[in-house]
């Protein structure tokens, strides 16, 4: 036998059983050597639609953090472009920096902002609405959900279709119509609004509209 | 000629196969994934029996008695009962079973003793009569369901055209042996991506046994579990099918098993899921063609799940005649060019398309280097072709002569999932995480923006 064939042999070999070692040393020394992660301490939260909804952000949240020097994301660029696309997500508009979506507007994509968001009067937000910072919602406006990592603001007769989560306080004011409301801190409701479920770390406090003004003018 | 024939079918079957493996695959990571009424988990709360049989499982009857002692549901009122029966067992599982029904009012201690069939379905018939809530959920006795599981399964049952769910099941001991390890990307592929792409593509979806559950009037109507079927979770599925209810997959209600650690007893579990396949294969296709409830797509899919364990036994046969046709066919150049294409796309799609599912769970899963050992798979495939062949007659010859198996087919418990579990759960207390979670790998920008996900 030529020394060809005995290298060709040794070649064919060592490819045919390369992927074999591969296997071998994960089995011999795992990186992944137990069983997959389960929390099996894990129990449905009151705020399981917001706490999966804030899993499946976190790679959004990532872009823009990444996205931000190479890419437009000021509310006016984002809100003129198409839409970005994920399958769990849905379709959605990044903005990095504090946006302000002018009255009447009309989103039918989810909105993220990563720093505070101002909504104003009779908009429509169909995809929901998230937000690092706070979100201040005007007067009249229907909107899917809300999601913060800070304070929410309603403002009056808006309506919340799904839920409202804020890792801060949120305020709903006079005919506001909310089918869920949860907070790590608390929820302040005013009277004449209605609200079909709510969880709150700190409870919840209803006002009067007077001294919510009162709070609101002190700033 | 007839080798040619023979060759032309085989070929067909396992690019069919394989092209529905592609389709589920591609699903799972583009597609839209639906979630299972999840959103009603924790605000519906039916009614709920637990079923648990047990045959001589002293070594793992404490641990799932115990998961469902601390099971987050509401156990007032008769909400929540636990059906712990012993069939027979001559160990102490009966005395596990006495104690804790003693210490906690919602477990009750079933005892069989009479003579009769033995079996898991008929244990689960006999848990059946002493079950009293609306919906029966099943976990066999080597299961630790997380906390949430039963009100993620009951969740789908608000909606009254559903008549069954199905969970998520992952093996706890999967650092066993070579063979748990295998196992472990088996049946993470099965689950998170071939059952989960199922239900997203509204197919069917198979009950496996355990971690799932029905409303008590279906099982009721549909006459319970079969004692003649060696895979009586797959007949029952498709007895709900065919019936006309929906059956739902829930990926979030996950529950540790303990997988068989050695081939030996892999062969004898695979050799009941074939026998029991083919068996329902004989009894549930016509069935399923003339079904006016399936869709079109349902029923393609119903006939190739019905006859997926007949692929090993295909491709054992193609290994087979390929031998011969090389040895004994005289070469010609025109089975050649027809020989190259045709090898080169078996070998792309039917090979292959199975393993694409178990690389897309693994990725998905967020695990790092578990998908090295995925050349390994190869040593399953031809395990199973062999196994799978050898039931294949074995079916055919009890359907022949109409023969009952009638005993308990049992895999034996090594316990070993709990001490998996109890390491992963001081391994997570003192937040040296790298171990067993899982890592989330950061590169959300290029997924998102390619219109590409990893989900979880």
């Amino acid at each position: 036998m030529s020394l060809g064939y005995i290298i060709l042999f040794v070649l064919y070999t060592a490819i045919a059983l390369f992927p074999f070692v591969l296997g071998f040393l994960e089995y011999e020394k795992p990186a992944d050597p137990g069983p997959l992660y389960i929390n099996l301490d894990r129990i449905v939260s009151d705020r399981k639609e917001a706490l999966t909804f804030r899993e499946l952000i976190e790679p959004a949240i990532e872009i823009g953090l990444l996205a931000k020097d190479v890419e437009d994301l000021s509310p006016e660029t984002v809100l003129r472009q198409k839409p970005k696309f994920h399958p769990e997500l849905g379709y959605f508009r990044l903005i990095y920096g504090d946006a302000e979506i002018p009255s009447n507007t009309v989103i039918e994509d989810l909105l993220i902002v990563i720093g505070n968001l101002r909504i104003g009067d009779r908009c429509k937000m169909l995809g929901g609405v998230y937000a690092t910072g706070e979100v201040r919602v005007g007067s009249d406006c229907t909107i899917n959900f809300i999601a913060s990592d800070s304070n929410v603001f309603l403002g009056r007769n808006t309506s919340v279709e799904r839920w409202v989560d804020a890792k801060g306080t949120i305020v709903i004011t006079k005919d506001c119509r909310v089918r869920k409301a949860t907070s790590e801190h608390q929820i302040e409701v005013v009277e004449c609004c209605e609200m079909r479920e709510a969880c709150a770390n700190m409870g919840l406090e209803v006002l009067d509209s007077s001294e919510l003004v009162q709070r609101g003018s002190k700033g | 000629m007839l080798i040619e024939i023979a060759f032309i079918t085989l070929f067909l079957a396992m690019t069919t196969y394989a092209i529905r493996h592609y389709k589920f695959t591609w699903n799972r990571l583009y597609g839209k994934q639906r979630r299972a009424y999840q959103e009603l988990a924790g605000h519906y709360l039916p009614s709920v029996s637990i079923i648990v049989p047990m045959h001589n499982e002293e070594k793992v009857a404490p641990h799932i008695l115990q998961r469902l002692v601390e099971m987050d549901y509401p156990k007032e009122n008769g909400r929540y009962e636990v059906i712990a029966l012993d069939d027979r067992s001559e160990d102490r599982t009966g005395e596990i079973i006495d104690e804790f029904a003693s210490r906690y009012p919602f477990i009750k201690a079933v005892h069989r003793v009479e003579n009769g069939g033995r079996g898991k379905p008929e244990a689960m018939n006999v848990a059946l009569k002493f079950a009293h809530n609306d919906i029966i959920i099943t976990f066999d006795a080597d299961y630790l369901p997380s906390r949430d599981c039963v009100k993620r399964l009951v969740a789908p049952f608000y909606d009254p055209e559903v008549g069954a769910v199905m969970g998520r099941v992952v093996p706890a001991n999967s650092p066993d042996s070579l063979t748990t390890r295998l196992l472990d990307l088996e049946r993470a592929a099965g689950y998170q991506v071939d059952q989960q792409a199922r239900y997203n593509l509204d197919l069917i979806i198979l009950y496996g046994g355990t971690v799932g559950g029905f409303r008590r009037d279906v099982l009721k109507r549909l006459g319970g579990w079969d004692e003649t079927k060696l895979a009586e979770d797959t007949d029952l599925s498709f007895r709900v099918f065919l019936a006309g209810w929906k059956v739902v997959y829930v990926n979030a209600a996950e529950a540790y098993e303990e997988a068989v650690p050695t081939w030996e007893q892999r062969s004898k579990q695979l050799r009941r899921w074939a026998i029991g396949h083919i068996q329902c294969l004989f009894d549930h296709l016509i069935p399923v063609i003339k079904s006016p409830f399936l869709t079109f797509w349902q029923k393609v899919d119903g006939i190739l799940l019905l006859g997926v364990f007949l692929i090993p036994f295909l491709m054992f046969s193609g290994w087979i005649l390929g031998l011969i046709s090389y040895l004994f066919m005289p070469p010609k150049w025109s089975n050649f060019f027809i020989a190259i294409p045709a090898t080169i796309t078996y070998i792309n799609l039917g090979n292959f398309a199975m393993l694409n599912q178990v690389a897309a769970s693994t990725y998905i899963d967020g695990r790092k280097r578990a998908i090295w050992l995925l050349p390994s798979m190869l040593l399953l495939v031809i395990h199973s072709a062999w196994v799978c062949t050898l039931a294949f007659f074995e079916a055919i010859l009890l359907h022949r002569r109409q023969k009952k198996l009638k005993k308990w087919y049992k895999t034996s418990r090594a316990g070993s999932g709990f001490y998996y579990y109890n390491n992963l759960k001081n391994n997570d207390k003192n937040n040296v995480n790298n171990w067993y979670k899982t890592q989330h790998n950061g590169n959300g920008l290029r997924y998102l923006n390619g219109g590409k996900g990893r989900r979880s």
